[in-house]
């Protein structure tokens, strides 16, 4: 059984070989092949997805703690005797190359799912680090550490991108505006979303992801091009999106969507089939509108 | 096990909306549907809404001074009746950016973007409630799936490997005729119906969350 992670496994290349053009493939294989190497059954998209590798494993049904970061079990627990279930993790990759010590990515919000077994996975390719945390992990670091502030209005700028995850040299340790981030680093990472009880309470922990997301995006703090906005105007603003969106209920979001159902299929015939092309693969939406 | 047939059903599923993932084995595929947590609908990441209020992007222009929608598609981004400049505004009239105050600030006086939901606005969110059912909660929903193309006159036989599946699908070669089970549950009743639909949904519909 392997007992390191992640391991040069790709031992006649170096990633140093690889520029952002052409590194896409080669690093999420790399990142594929030693989750192989440490039991995990690993799943490669086969058509275009927002997700780069999906992987499961046979863990102890009574303790996760039973199954170690390496091991897949193939009958029952051998610690209890329980039987096994699966478990899945959906990874999305961000391979990032070390720069004066500090590795920069950007997410949009179409990467924070409400479910908790999605993994953002950032894989420091030259200095051989996985960072995985759960969804719910790294909204839970930003919250409780009040680095919320982080999360407003800045997606799809180029103000969104994170240049605070950084090494220090001296004892090789990683953190994030100073908080550490060593309990998501390799093994500990793997551990970290493994032994948890999130296929088990899906829905409880995609309330709580919601909740979080509703707390920190919501938060109103302008970026660049709305810089200039009054204190009363932004307050203003916030009271809005509370009103309009945070304090809506599942009836209130259905009636957003007749609203946007009927004002589309009051225009033209034309204009209406030109926007709702945009929806084709929205089947229940799209099979609402009078064209 | 031919492993065009299994890339044949990948391709239908695919265009179902499912996500189809492979692993190193030829005959098994794991289907994912990336759905509303309550009702089982499609989530769609690449939908947007407004940031502010949460309607839905019309994927439209918008002229204030002659206040007619138009297509994106084709056209210049001037009116063609006034010659100003069009904006892609939120769709919901009482939305804060369409207000007198804000209306100029999110929608005209930014140099690089086009409104409020253009596609460079930081003002735009991937899809946060469902179309359905309006909850706010999505979810990955997969299953592990073994593909057995049957020869004619081939028997169906599940060996103890395949309990590991969740489905199986079954299928007749050269033939659209598909039976889908539960290895355990086959094992069983031994019940067998093949029939001329994949029916995948009703697969995930079964599915306890």
């Amino acid at each position: 059984m392997v007992d390191k992670f992640p391991i040069k496994i790709f031992i006649d290349v170096e990633p140093e070989s690889f520029k952002t053009g052409n590194k896409k493939h080669v690093t999420e294989d790399f990142v594929a092949e030693n989750f192989k190497k440490i039991n995990w059954n690993v799943f490669r998209p086969f058509n275009d997805t927002g997700i780069d590798l999906v992987i499961t494993k046979q863990v102890c049904s009574k303790d996760f703690l039973h199954t170690k970061y390496n091991e897949n079990l193939t009958s029952n627990c051998e610690v209890c005797g329980e039987h096994s279930i699966t478990i899945k993790r959906f990874i999305q990759v961000k391979t990032r190359e070390v720069k004066q010590n500090i590795i920069g990515y950007t997410f949009s919000t179409k990467d924070f799912s409400t479910d908790p077994r999605n993994i953002l996975f950032l894989y420091s390719d030259h200095t051989n680090d996985f960072f995985s945390l759960s969804i719910y992990d790294y909204l839970n670091f930003f919250y409780e550490n009040n680095f919320a502030s982080r999360f407003t209005l800045y997606f799809n700028t180029p103000d969104d991108k994170r240049n605070t995850l950084r090494m220090k040299t001296d004892d090789n340790s990683w953190s994030y505006l100073g908080k550490s981030w060593e309990k998501f680093r390799n093994i500990l990472g793997v551990e970290n979303f493994q032994h948890r009880d999130f296929d088990m309470n899906l829905k409880e922990y995609s309330k709580i992801i919601k909740n979080l997301k509703n707390k920190m995006f919501y938060t109103f703090r302008p970026c660049k091009p709305f810089e200039n906005l009054t204190t009363t105007q932004i307050e203003s603003i916030q009271n809005k999106i509370n009103s309009d969106y945070l304090e809506k209920d599942k009836n209130k979001y259905l009636e957003l969507v007749n609203l946007y159902v009927n004002k589309m299929n009051s225009l033209d015939r034309n204009i209406q089939n030109s926007a709702i092309k945009y929806l084709e693969h929205c089947k229940e939406l799209y099979g609402r509108f009078k064209s | 096990m031919a492993d065009l047939r299994v890339k044949s059903i990948s391709y239908k599923l695919i265009s179902e909306g499912f996500d189809i993932y492979r692993t190193d084995q030829q005959n098994e595929i794991l289907i994912n549907k990336h759905c509303c947590a309550d009702c089982k609908t499609s989530w769609n990441t690449d939908i947007t809404e407004c940031y502010f209020c949460g309607t839905i992007n019309p994927y439209l222009y918008f002229c204030k001074n002659c206040n007619i929608f138009t297509s994106t598609k084709g056209g210049k981004k001037e009116c063609k009746e006034c010659n100003t400049l069009k904006q892609k505004i939120c769709f919901n009239d009482s939305c804060v950016t369409n207000s007198e105050e804000f209306y100029n600030i999110f929608n005209i006086n930014l140099k690089n973007y086009e409104g409020v939901m253009s596609r460079e606005s930081p003002c735009t969110v991937s899809q946060t409630y469902c179309f359905n059912c309006g909850s706010t909660n999505n979810i990955n929903l997969a299953v592990i799936v073994r593909i057995i193309e049957l020869n004619f006159n081939e028997k169906i036989t599940i060996s103890s490997e395949d309990l590991r599946f969740d489905y199986i699908i079954f299928t007749k070669k050269e033939k659209k005729e598909y039976f889908i089970c539960k290895p355990s549950e086959y094992l069983i009743n031994k019940k067998e119906k093949f029939i001329d639909k994949l029916e995948i949904n009703k697969m995930f519909l079964d599915l306890s969350i």
